[in-house]
Formats: C-alpha cells, structure tokens, sequence
C-alpha cells in the first residue's frame, strides 16, 4: 500500500500523519484529526455539506485529496467559535433559526466565511447566489439568507465599535 | 464512495511533471483541481494506476495578454479567470458562460485546463473555446505542439492529447472592441449540469454579420459550431429573417440527444430558442439591436 | 357507515390544558436549545461515532433487478489484508431472521439478499474490515454469479406478472400485494344522481426524502454477556426496537438501541430495520464494534423510503348546484421489491380523503404491487400529500371543465367553522377548523386581484404567469390503528401510539428531560423545554433535554405523521402535572400553607395573593431530596423529584369495519398555498415571482419553528412537482443514483421569499390544542404550484396530470398545445 507523510495545518494546529494518498480530505478531517463537524453528504461534490476552507477557499473536502493539503491551511467549523464564545455568524444562525437538523450547518458557515471575508457586505442578490451552492433539505434557505443578513449586520457593529 | 489505491507523486515543477507522465504514461492521470477527477475515483469509474499532482504548478497559473491573445495557463482555477479582469475586457463571452460553470466552491479548484482535458459533453469551457477559436498548446517531454479547438477536442470525454503530453496553455483570440457576444444555457437548476447552452459571437459592420461565430452545447454530443447558422448571417444584413433561418440551422444539426432529463425534441426546440435570443443578444451589444 | 357531517356529540377527550390560557413561554419564538452543539460542529451524528477498535462495513449491492443468486466466491475478498470479514445472505441468514414488517401477510425481507435479488442495489454481501476503504477494496473482488430473472419495472406489467417475474412467490402467484376495494358512503348512488362527473388520469411520480445524512449504525456485540448496542439514526426504538432483537435472535432485552442526532429524516429513517441489522450481524461476527454508513449511492437504491409511486384515475361528482358529492379512484401505487409498512401509505390518505370539503362518499380501488425497484417506506406526507394532490386537481379540472371561480368553488364547498367536529366518510373526525379564514387569508396576504390585474397585464406584453391556489388537509398525530386496518386480516392489531417524557430536578432546582425519541432536525429539546418551562416557570436556561435509549427509554413512537410536537407536549405536561403536585406538597409543608392555596410563580412556588410568601423551586427541590424527615411522615410520599409520563393518543378508536375505520387521525391541521409563478414557455422553465403559505397547526408552541417547517416543507413540495423523480428502465435499472441526476432544490429554484400566514384554529383535544406542523409544506405544494403553471398557461390550454413538471415534460406539453390551436385555426 502506497502511504506518505503529510502535514496539514488544520485550524492553526500543524497534524503530521502517515496515509494513503486516496484518503479523502473529508476523511482526514473527521477520522484522522477526529473534527466531525464538517459533514459528508454525497462523495460527488453536489450538496456541499463537505465544505471548509483551504487556504482561505471555499473548498469540497469530499472531491479533494488530503494530500493535497499537505503543507496547506486548513479552517473547519470548529474554528468559528466555541460555546461560550460564539463567532457573530454563529449567533446570527441561532437568532435568525438558520438550521434545523444542523448537518448542512457547518458547510454553510464556512462557505459564508468566505464570502464575508471577500465582501463584508454583500446585497440579498450576492448572498442568495452564493448560497446556491450547497444544498440544504431541512430549511428551504430563506432563514440562512436572514441568518447571513444578520451576521453581517453584528460584524458591521463589531467593527464600528470594536 | 472511496477511491481505489493509487500510486502518487507530486513533481515540483513542469519539466518533473513531463518526465514523469513519460515515464507512466499509460497508467497516470494528471491530477490538477480534482473536481472532475475525483468524484469519478469515489464511484470507482476509473481506476488510475497513478496520480501526477501538478495542482501546484504556479508556473503554469497566469493570465497574460499580448498584442493579439490572452495566454491563459493550463492550471489557473475557473475563478481566477471568471475575476479577471483582462479576461473580462478581452475575452466577455468566457465571463458570461463562466457564471454557469459549476458553482463558486468547484470553481477555487477547478482549472480551466482540467476542464478542457476531461471533455465532458456538459461543460461549457469546450464550446467557449471552440466558438473564440482559442488553441491549446501541449507538451510532452520531448515536444511541443499548437493544437486547435477543432483538433483538440475528439469525441466526448476524449481530447488529442497523447498520453504523455499535458496541455500547459489555452490561447484565446483577443475580441475586437465592438463584437457582440452572448451565452446563454438552460438548466434545471441554475449551477448544476446544463439542458442545454448556446454562444455565439459576431461583429456588424454597415449592418452586415461578420465574422459570425454560432456554437451549441446540447450536452451529450461535443459541443461544436454550426457552420450552416453561422453562413445563415455571414456576411448579410441581419434581420429577423436570417436570425430565424439561423435558429433553424442549430436545431438541425441536434441528434442523438436524448437523457434522462431531457430529449432530443426537447433540446432542438431550445436550441433554436437559445439562438434566436442570444442573436439578439449579441446584435444589442454589437450596436444594432432587432426587433423581434 | 360513517356518515359525513358534524357530529353532534362530540368526544369529550382528555383535554388538560386549555388553549385560551395566558401563556409566557409558549407561543415565544424562543431560540433553540439544539442550535448551539450544531453550530460549533458538535453535534452526534452516527458517523461522529468511534468505539475503540471499530471496523467498518461495506455493502456488495446487486446491479441486477431481479436475479438468483447461484453462487458467491469470496475467497479473494477474505484474503485481502484488513478485511475481517465477508458475509452472505446465506450466512446471514443462520443468525437472523426475517426483517420487522407491518403488512399481513408479511413480506419476507433480510438484511442481506437471501437466493435472490430483486431489486438494483439490494444487499448481496457484507463486508467488514480495517477502514471502508479496504472494504471497498474487498468488494471489488467478490465474484457474484446470477441468474437473471425477468425483471418487473412497469407497476401495470405488475399486475399481470406470471412465472419467473414474481418476486414473492411464496406469497403470491403474483406481483399483487394488496388488491382492496372500499366504499365509504353512498359512492353509486352519488355517481348515479350526479349533474357533472369530472374525470382525471394523474401520475405521481417516485421521489424520497433523500435528507443530507444517509442511514447508518454503530453495533457492538459484547462476549461477555450476549448484548449488543447499537447507535443508529432511525426512530421508533422506544416502540418497536424489540422486533430487531428478535431478527438477531436473541432475546429483546440484549439490544441496546441508542439514539443518535439525525441529519434530517423526512420519513426515511422511520424504522431503520435493515441497517441496525446489517451492522449488528458485522460486528457479531467480526468480534469487534463495526460501524455501517450508507454512501448515497446505498442510500438512493436501498433505503427503506422511496416515496408513492401511483397512478390515479379518478373521478369527481358534483350535483347541480356545482357541490362536490362523491370521489371514486383506482389507484396503482408500485411498492417496490417489499412491503414494510404495508398499505399504511393509503390509510394515511383516507384519514383526508375529501380535502376540506363537503363530499359525502369516497369509493377507492387500491392496487398494491411489487416491482423490481426499491422499496416503499415513509415520505413526508406518508401518502396523504398524493391524495391531497388528487384532490386539488380533480378540483382544479371541475373548475376549468364548469369554468367556475377558483376562489368560489373552494369557499362553497369547504366544511364550515361551524361544523366541527366533522366526520369524514370513511369514519375519521376533523377536530377543528376555519377553512374560508385561511383562504381568505391567503388572498389577502398576496393582493390576489391585484396579482390577477398584473397577469392580465403580464398576458398583453406575450407573458405567462399564473396564480395557482391548492387548500388541502395537513392530518396530525396517526392511531396505531394506521399500520393495519388495511391489512386483509390485521395480523398484530397494535393500538397504542404513545410518547413519554421523563423529567428529574436535582437538589439544586436543575431539570433534565429524557425523550424517548430522537431529534430529527424538528426541534424536540426546545419544545419539550419550553412546555415544562411554562409549566413550572421555570427559565428554560434551567432545563436540558437528553434522549433515553431502550434501556433506559419509555414507550416513544417518536417523529412521524406531524405528531411529535402534540405527544410530547402532552407527554412533557403530564409529567410536570405530576411534579407539580409534588413541589406543592413540599412546599405547603415548608410555608405552611395549604397546597391548593400555592402557585408557581417565576420560578417559585408561593402562597396565592402573599407575594413574599414563596420558596424557589430549588430550595423545595432540595428539601424533597434530602430532607424526608422534616416531611410529613406519609407513605406515599419520597425522597426525590422526578416523574415520568406516557401520553396515549389523545381521541383515537378502533376500526369499526372496511367502511368506518373510526377515529384514527383527527387532529387536523390545514393549508392553503398560492404561488404566484411565471413560465418561461419557449424552454420550459418555471420561476417563482410570488408565495403565500396560510397554515392552521392550532396552538403553536414555537411560532418560528413552525414556519422553519412551512419553508422546508414548501422547499421540498417544489422540488417533488419540479425536480424530483426516481425513475427506472425496462431493465429496472435505477436512472438516478447520484444527487446529479436526483435533483433537490437549491435556493435558486424557491421563491425569493415563501410569505408565512398562520391561522389558528386550536385542537379541542390536545394539550394547549397543538396541532402537527412538520409535513406540511411538502402536502400542499405539489398541487399548488402545478396549479398555478395551468394557470399561467391558460390561454395554451395545458393540463397537467404528470410530476415532475420538468423543462422539458412542460414544453413539449406546450408544443402539443400550439399544435392543436394552430390545427383548430
């Protein structure tokens, strides 16, 4: 079996790992590093649930290698926000109800986090086309739209104030 | 849905890559954004005996101009040509029918080189590249050719790319300020796989179509130009008539277009729909508009 | 007989909490208490599971429809580094029996494919080993030989299977599974008499929930004591979860079931027999925990719920006066290769079987059959939102063929707000309503004239929009007497369809509730805390929800049938009832006063009318844990503060005959949808530039978890009358086995924005006269939104009588439709 060293900065922690070049970054991400926040849905890059940022790019870690993150950064969920200290994005989803089951939530959240960082803030239009990426069952999207409207209304204040 | 083993490598730069597609030719598969590859490793459907990373081959991202062409290299992602600004001021139909390749999260991976290689019947980049007559530069280890549009693309999924030549460049013909442009696509839901798509490109001089340039992109067959629509409006004044007579020509040429989302009825009729608006389309923005 | 009309004495029900009460909690669009693990990434899911020395399991599925199996050479694959090992349906089969199913005669289904397959993508062979990847790995070199049989794909070749084509041929010399006939009221005599018939062919097509999480399960068999345990995504574990141990062969309390967080269900995880099963037999036999996750290939073609898959042809009777009298269809409804929940999808319908409406009698013809293809299970709607759509579009067909008004043949032949209780032919009761309220709130909420001024002007400039209206049923809270009062004879005749709730406080006032059910995206810790909260006044912050497993769990029929929110809030209430008591009673004996003179007030309990007078219910919870001898020196009453409660269906009775079913869904909630769409007639393509979604769940405990629901709901009816559809070829090979081809709406096919109305008509018989809310949307919908596409192209003439309505279905509707104006010119 073919297997190589790699080293993946998941979250601002540098992981070094043995493994097979196959191993999907998904898997990598959930079972090597064990951060089980970031969902599998498809393993076709269709509905997104997959999604977290490498090198600051919204990326499908289901259609990516996790080799190819070797030597790479990578943000999960995880490294939004924790429970007592939740990230302005994250408390808009809670106040807006931008989640039901919660399995599209962190591939949503981190599909914003890039469009925010691009654009902080972004016009209904903006926000709805980027949302056309990933698929949710549960919620029909409009509370995400209100949630990601939210968010940028929070971080406006932050960044007035702070 | 897991991939099966594979042998890999991750050459540091283009004459390694080369070399090692050389050496491997017959059981390698290049690897560069994965968005196609990959979820056809996780079915299984192909089962390459070795992946060549070349993903990170920066030589081969850029987007440059000179006097009479964007050179675009092989690997630069979708998004960072959708975003350009040279493309856009150079090349607009690219612009206009990247808004319906893939969705935004594909494209920071995807390369346009990827997706010109991998040919699928539904991807919008090969009509794009056909209908501006860009050509493909392609090196092995030992040469290096100019392909054309026509040349390079084979038969669905199939390019003229031996196995161990790699396309490093995608040279796209400049358009004249002036030229109307237009692409349209239809689909069941806006970023996913195209019904069917549309381009074309022209420019009116003293009211009369030159250089006119139809293509169709029905899905299933390579997408191509249609010679018949595009002599249809060459070199005449446009009108109603002809853009009517040029819609006809497209669905025409549409056969053995049936899948399980729609049939082959299906995408002729919207095929010459498609024409007839982006003619208009492209007549608005070359500066005389037509009336319906 | 079940006459249709009010019934004038009405069950008294069991009713405890009035729905006129001043509420502070409930009613609150309070935030969800599920929402904090989900957001920082921590919530439960089955493959969030690891157990020490876990293995993993694969599944060799059949690509043949319909095939014996002639023989299995796994010795490669049991070679393979890291494989664990391999097992047969054979194999199986030596340690398992038949899986749980509720039709009668049962279906006999396995784990894994036993001498047969029949369908694509059935189970032929399990696979255990180091990672999935390996299993994988191993799979690809199992060598299967088949012997392929005729494969059944059309539902009315079915009828007419012989030989070699059925699939059950210990059951039947058929692919008939059911064939049953009804009559609920005068049905000929209507017909007989009648001044109009309207007649329909209507074809629903397959679809499925197709949540984003696939089914899965973690099993472990422990040596030194005969149990397994096992994590799974399914529900019902606290019902029927026993039925699995007697699959394993062991006794029922050897399993273990353990609820997991679901990444949405939508039916499909109802009763996940097959994949506890297949897990557990992995991990009984590989000696070590095995984890099976289904990939979405698994999932497409081997769930347990693909969703009705019918043919209609139905007629509609309407006297003189334009009153709808009488409804008589037959249907074909193609099952699938098994039968695990039986007829229960049409028993769901008859619970609604005349919409809104004042028809008097219902005759029905059920065929039932079986194909090579995956099974049926539960799909949001359970059946009922076909017959909703059935019921709408003979409606919609009565108004174009009699050229009425929409609007007024709705109004005129809605049961009115006066005549609740209202009984339906076949014999179940309407519990309240207020249908013109709703649908006169809809009208007003989309300006319906000013939209309709806006579509003729739209018709001048050459455009098509149309406004489409649908008002249907949204039943809530089925008796188990749905999963067989259609069987030919009952077989197990269950009644009971319980939830229970169990809450504790600790000594220091703190509560925790137990469910006995699992969470499935439809907010039960927000709703079970936010009742216990209003009944206790307690701050919500104070009360955390757990989930039981069967060990430790209560009778739970848990999420299904928009029932869940009802039973548990009456289930949560009960149990604070009983509490309360009891803080009363410790309470009057620390202030000193007479238990009925107290009341809990913020979180205290305090003497009514003496606002010092009062303790917390923390200092009273630890007086009942620790202090029995201050107490009074009574036997009834013990140390502690806990109580649970199991809350029964709140008015269900038994069938009476094939004609009267009794009373088996009664808490009935309603809809009314108008889209407002325009079509692109040259490709096809339907946008939306308006809806308005009018909904009646009663009480609500939870205003904007409702309409989350509403949203959803509608998001997934769109894509069942746009997008979706299961189809398979003559060889009853699966077309869609990806989420490419099986296409789920993404925000670009809803409306911009689904305008939320709610009417409310509470249930005189739950507790605070809740009603369900979580299928809704998906039940109203469909028949909406195709609506209001015949309506944008009226002056075309289309009918539509086929979903999904694709690009590609409606423009050649359109083309035939400019051919035969142009033919008539």
């Amino acid at each position: 079996m073919y297997e190589l060293d790699v080293n993946v900065t998941v979250n601002g922690r540098i992981f070094k790992r043995r493994i097979q070049p196959r191993l999907l970054l998904s898997d990598f991400i959930r079972h090597e590093i064990g951060l089980t926040g970031t969902h599998v849905g498809c393993e076709s890059g269709v509905c997104g649930a997959c999604t977290l940022l490498l090198d600051g790019l919204a990326t499908r870690s289901c259609c990516t290698l996790a080799v190819q993150a070797d030597g790479r950064i990578v943000e999960t969920v995880e490294s939004l926000g924790r429970l007592n200290n939740l990230s302005p994005l994250q408390r808009a989803f809670w106040e807006k109800h931008g989640l039901q089951c919660g399995y599209c939530t962190p591939g949503m959240l981190m599909l914003i986090t890039e469009l925010l960082r691009e654009n902080p803030n972004p016009d209904r239009e903006t926000i709805r086309l980027r949302l056309n990426d990933n698929i949710c069952r549960c919620t029909g999207y409009e509370d995400i739209v209100s949630s990601v409207e939210r968010a940028v209304e929070l971080m406006g204040v932050e960044r007035v104030v702070g | 849905m897991k991939p099966p083993v594979f042998a890999y490598e991750r050459p540091p730069n283009l004459r390694a890559a080369l070399d090692a597609l050389s050496k491997h030719a017959s059981s390698a598969k290049l690897l560069a954004g994965g968005q196609s590859l990959i979820p056809l490793l996780n079915v299984r459907s192909i089962a390459p005996g070795r992946l060549i990373d070349v993903g990170r081959l920066t030589e081969l991202q850029y987007i440059t101009e000179d006097y009479s062409q964007l050179r675009i290299g092989a690997l630069t992602t979708h998004n960072s040509i959708f975003r350009s600004p040279i493309v856009a001021a150079n090349c607009p139909i690219m612009v206009e029918a990247y808004q319906h390749v893939a969705n935004h999260s594909i494209r920071n991976r995807g390369t346009l080189g990827g997706n010109l290689c991998h040919n699928d019947p539904g991807f919008e980049m090969p009509l794009v590249i056909a209908l501006v007559g860009a050509s493909m530069v392609a090196r092995s280890a030992r040469s290096s050719r100019t392909i054309t549009a026509k040349q390079f693309f084979k038969a669905p999924f199939a390019t003229d790319l031996a196995a161990d030549e790699m396309l490093v460049e995608v040279r796209v013909p400049r358009l004249s300020a002036g030229h109307g442009y237009s692409f349209l696509e239809v689909s069941q839901r806006f970023g996913d796989r195209a019904l069917i798509a549309a381009g074309c490109t022209l420019t009116i001089r003293y009211g009369t179509c030159r250089d006119v340039r139809i293509g169709i992109c029905d899905t299933i067959n390579m997408a191509l130009r249609v010679a018949t629509a595009e002599a249809a409006l060459e070199g005449t004044a446009i009108s109603a008539t002809a853009i009517e007579t040029a819609a006809e020509a497209v669905a025409d040429t549409i056969t053995a277009a049936d899948d399980l989302h729609a049939d082959e009825a299906y995408r002729r009729d919207v095929a010459a729909t498609l024409t007839r608006r982006m003619l208009r389309v492209a007549c608005a923005r070359a500066g005389q508009a037509i009336a319906e | 007989m079940a006459e249709a009309g009010k019934v004038h004495s009405p069950p008294l029900g069991r009713q405890k909490e009035r729905p006129d009460q001043r509420l502070s909690v409930i009613g609150t669009r309070m935030l969800r208490k599920e929402d904090p693990r989900f957001l920082v990434g921590r919530g439960r899911f089955v493959d969030d599971i690891a157990l020490p020395n876990m293995a993993h399991a694969a599944v060799l599925r059949s690509p043949h429809a319909h095939a014996r199996i002639k023989s299995i050479d796994t010795a490669a694959a049991q070679a393979l580094p890291g494989v664990l090992a391999v097992i047969t349906g054979e194999e199986a089969a030596k340690q398992t029996g038949p899986l749980p199913c509720f039709a009668n005669p049962p279906v006999e289904q396995r784990c894994i494919a036993l001498g047969k397959v029949r369908h694509v993508g059935e189970p032929v062979v399990l696979v255990v080993a180091d990672t999935r990847y390996l299993a994988e790995d191993a799979i690809e070199l199992i060598n299967v030989e088949y012997e392929p049989l005729p494969a059944v794909s059309d539902m009315i070749d079915a009828i007419n299977s012989i030989g070699d084509a059925v699939l059950h041929p210990e059951r039947s010399k058929d692919n008939i599974a059911e064939h049953r006939t009804y009559m609920f009221g005068p049905v000929e005599y209507e017909f007989g008499r009648a001044a109009h018939v309207i007649k329909r062919h209507l074809r629903w097509a397959r679809s499925g929930g197709q949540p984003l999480e696939t089914c899965g399960a973690v099993a472990s068999f422990d040596e030194g004591s005969g149990n397994f345990t096992i994590y799974v995504n399914s529900s019902m574990y606290n019902y029927i979860g026993f039925t699995i141990a007697a699959v394993l062969k062991v006794a029922s309390h050897q399993v273990n079931l353990v609820p997991v967080d679901a990444g949405g269900s939508f039916g499909s995880k109802l009763f996940l027999h097959k994949i506890a099963v297949l897990s557990a037999v992995g991990a009984r036999v590989a000696g070590r925990p095995v984890k099976y996750i289904e990939d979405r290939i698994d999932n497409i073609t081997a769930c347990d719920g693909h969703g009705s898959d019918r043919s209609y042809d139905v007629e509609l009777a309407l006297d003189a006066n334009h009153r709808m009298t009488a409804l008589r269809y037959r249907v074909v409804d193609d099952y699938g290769a098994y039968f695990q929940f039986g007829l229960g999808t049409h028993g769901n319908g008859f619970s609604q079987t005349v919409g809104p409406y004042k028809i008097r009698a219902v005759g029905a013809e059920i065929y039932a059959v079986f194909t090579n293809k995956c099974q049926q299970g539960a799909c949001r709607g359970f059946g009922s939102e076909v017959t909703n759509f059935m019921i709408e579009r003979v409606v919609d067909a009565a108004v174009e063929e009699l050229r009425l008004d929409p609007i007024k043949f709705r109004r005129d032949n809605f049961i009115k707000p006066e005549e609740f209780p209202y009984q339906i032919p076949t014999g179940n009761l309407y519990d309240s309503g207020n249908y013109p309220a709703a649908l006169d709130l809809a009208l007003k909420m989309l300006d319906y004239d000013g939209w309709r001024e806006k579509q003729q002007m739209a018709r001048t400039q050459g455009r098509y929009v149309g406004i489409g209206v649908a008002s249907c049923q949204e039943k809530g809270v089925f008796s188990a007497t749905e999963f067989w009062m259609l069987n030919r004879a009952p077989g197990f005749a269950l009644t009971s369809s319980p939830e229970s709730a169990s809450v504790k406080i600790d000594a220091t006032g703190k509560a925790v509730i137990s469910l006995h059910a699992p969470c499935w995206g439809n907010s039960p810790e927000t709703v079970a805390a936010m009742v216990l909260a209003e009944q206790l006044t307690m701050d919500p912050a104070d009360i955390r929800v757990t989930y039981s497993d069967t060990d430790h769990g209560l009778p739970g029929t848990g999420p299904g049938g928009s029932r869940y929110t009802v039973m548990v809030t009456g289930a949560v209430a009960g149990a604070a009832r009983i509490l309360k008591e009891k803080l009363k009673r410790v309470a009057s004996h620390m202030l000193e006063a007479g238990s009925h003179d107290l009341e809990f007030r913020n979180g205290k309990v305090g003497v009514k009318g003496a606002s010092g007078v009062e303790v917390s219910i923390a200092e009273v919870a630890t007086q009942a844990h620790f202090f029995r001898l201050s107490l009074p020196d009574d036997p009834d009453l013990s140390s502690g503060l806990d109580a649970s409660y199991t809350y029964d269906h709140p008015l269900a009775t038994l069938p009476k005959s094939d004609s009267d079913f009794g009373i088996f869904y009664p808490i009935m909630g309603h809809m009314c949808h108008m889209p407002v769409v325009e079509v692109d007639a040259k490709t096809g393509q339907v946008s939306f530039l308006d809806y308005v979604a009018v909904h009646d769940c009663g009480t609500m405990i939870n205003p904007m978890t409702v309409d989350g629901h509403v949203r959803g709901g509608t998001a997934q009816g769109i894509g069942t009358a746009l997008l979706e559809q299961f189809q398979y070829d003559p060889n009853g090979q699966l077309l869609q086995t990806s989420l490419q081809d099986y296409l789920m709406p993404r925000i670009g096919n809803l409306p911009p924005q689904v305008r939320i109305g709610h009417v409310v008509t509470p249930s005189p018989y739950t507790e605070y006269g809740v009603k369900g809310a979580g299928e809704g949307g998906r039940m109203v919908a469909p028949p909406a939104v195709v609506s209001a596409i015949e309506d944008a192209l009226g002056p075309l003439g289309v009918r539509i009588d086929t979903l999904p309505v694709t690009p590609a279905r409606l423009r050649a509707l359109i083309r035939e439709a400019e051919a035969r104006k142009n033919a008539v010119r």
